[in-house]
């Protein structure tokens, strides 16, 4: 029983790791469905904007008045800019955005694969001579992770302009002071981790939903349960890969 | 021409083909009767290397497929076509791009010529009103008639029909199997058919297309002289093959389980 769970655990990463490696070999391999992959990035990139600029936008107002309370104590106010963009480019901007993603993205791949495994039109299309992994697949993949490093810039962007509004109004910060401290903060390192996290997300969230959707069974229901999986699988993943990716940076930086 | 030898296919350690073995020559038809369960769409999807049996061999114009690589097999895919149980047509796509999915997939049509295949398949199967649609809009008769469109569209000279008239009321089933006389009678089409569907199978069986004038083709009921030269059938019971022979094979059989599914 024991022993199952970890053979069909293998067989699930080794089934895993042979998409995404076919998925990149076909970014190589003719047809390459450019038509498909600029579809997909307008509905993700596009697509995604509203959720991704109240996402950003929000965050970046909580934390302006969470630190300023602290930051007050010390008599350091002025830095609330500094905090704000600090935790947003470096990590909040990046992990909420590919959660946010891994909710309308990963799980419409999943549910939308799924649902043409349970209706066969994946086997229809393999019948008519199409590599579903090629058509379906790879432009999925090429989107998410094309996409979501702008989303994330996007996030970050509206978010200090939310931690500035606060900043502005609420703690009666000048404007000035508030944007030059954050933009001096921030280090190339910090732009490069922050923009560089998000592709290894998209690649997690776009190969997680194409993964649990090309290998839905049992129906509709089974398109459910592939959905519910992909989003769980991916925000872990997601989370646990920022801590791998924040250990690397900090190994090969300092 | 296809050939299925000693097949055994099993899911999880659960076997659901034992020992198939099958034969339809050029301009055959091929009926297998079973129940639901029985193995049928399995089958087909053998036939056509979607899935690869355990054992055995599928053997298409002299080539083995059951080992053959996803890349390899695309070559033989283009020779066959297949409708699958409801159709299975791109919910994306308009019927037109559905119907044409194939050309627009090689590369190297133009719109034009595409437009005149497409408009040509959707009106052999009476459905070129549809072109503008999305599957969505159509019931379930025309969604399988717009399949069959679609796997005509790269010209095989092999269809494989899952359960074509399942779910049909008596009149749209009727219409799908005149579509089905019609192509194996005047294209020489080979086929395989499966489905549970008694009456559909003696209907298949029993009718002949031929042309009645220019432009007219009929589909009549054969002179009982004439019966069954084309159509054999096989029953596939829990995934094996218990019987194999013509109509008239099929009706006399005394088997108590033959008797049960042909009363
Ligand atoms: N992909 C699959 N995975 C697991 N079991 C399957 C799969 N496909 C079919 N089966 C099982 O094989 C048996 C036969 O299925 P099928 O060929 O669909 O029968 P039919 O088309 O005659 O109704 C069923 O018991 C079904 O549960
Ligand atoms: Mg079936």
């Amino acid at each position: 029983m024991f022993l199952n769970l970890i053979i069909s655990f293998l067989v699930e990463i080794q089934d895993f790791s042979l998409l995404a490696f076919k998925a990149i070999l076909n970014l190589f391999r003719r047809p390459r469905y450019i038509r498909e992959t600029f579809e997909q990035m307008d509905l993700i990139g596009v697509g995604s904007l509203t959720i991704i600029i109240l996402t950003g936008f929000f965050t970046g107002g909580v934390l302006a008045l969470q630190t300023s309370s602290t930051l007050r104590s010390f008599g350091a106010v002025g830095l609330t800019g500094q905090l704000v963009s600090m935790s947003l480019v470096r990590e909040l901007g990046p992990v909420l955005s590919a959660l946010m993603i891994a909710g309308r993205i990963g799980s419409g791949i999943a549910s939308e694969l799924g649902s043409m495994v349970v209706t066969d039109q994946i086997n229809a299309m393999r019948a008519l001579g199409t590599d579903p992994v090629k058509k379906l697949v790879t432009p999925r993949m090429m989107a998410t992770v094309s996409m979501l490093p702008l989303l994330t810039a996007v996030c970050d962007f509206f978010g200090l302009i939310g931690g500035w509004l606060v900043s502005l109004y609420e703690l009666k910060l000048r404007t000035s002071l508030f944007w030059s401290v954050a933009f001096d903060s921030l280090t190339y390192e910090d732009l490069i981790g922050g923009l560089g996290k998000p592709l290894v997300f998209g690649f997690i969230v776009a190969m997680v939903g194409c993964h649990h959707g090309l290998r839905t069974w049992g129906g509709t229901q089974g398109v459910g349960r592939a959905t519910t999986k992909s989003v769980v699988t991916a925000s872990i993943l997601v989370i646990m890969s920022d801590f791998i990716l924040n250990k690397l940076i900090i190994e090969f930086m300092h | 021409m296809l050939e299925m030898l000693n097949v055994y296919k099993s899911y999880a350690g659960a076997p659901v083909l034992q020992d198939v073995s099958l034969r339809v020559g050029p301009a055959e038809s091929l009926i297998v009767l079973g129940g639901s369960g029985s193995g049928k769409s399995t089958l087909l999807r053998l036939c056509i290397g979607l899935d690869r049996c355990d054992s055995g061999q599928v053997v298409v114009n002299d080539t083995d497929i059951s080992r053959l690589k996803e890349e390899e097999l695309i070559a033989i895919r283009d020779q066959m076509g297949i409708v699958f149980q409801e159709g299975a047509l791109f919910d994306s796509l308009t019927i037109r791009q559905n119907v044409g999915y194939r050309l627009y997939d090689e590369g190297g049509w133009e719109e034009h010529e595409i437009e005149e295949i497409v408009i040509r398949l959707l009106g052999f199967v009476g459905l070129a009103h549809t072109i503008d649609m999305k599957p969505a809009e159509l019931s379930g008769g025309m969604r399988r008639r717009v399949a069959i469109a679609r796997a005509l569209a790269g010209q095989p000279r092999f269809m494989l029909y899952d359960e074509p008239t399942a779910g049909l009321d008596p009149v749209t089933a009727r219409s799908i199997c005149d579509l089905l006389v019609k192509l194996r009678d005047m294209e020489g089409m080979s086929s395989v058919v499966v489905t549970h569907d008694l009456n559909a199978a003696y209907f298949l069986a029993e009718h002949t297309a031929r042309v009645a004038s220019p432009g007219d083709i009929r589909v009549e009921r054969e002179p009982a002289d004439q019966c069954f030269i084309h159509t054999s059938f096989s029953v596939l019971r829990d995934g094996r093959i218990m019987f194999t022979g013509n109509m008239d094979e099929l009706v006399a059989s005394d088997d108590p389980y033959i008797r049960e599914f042909v009363s």
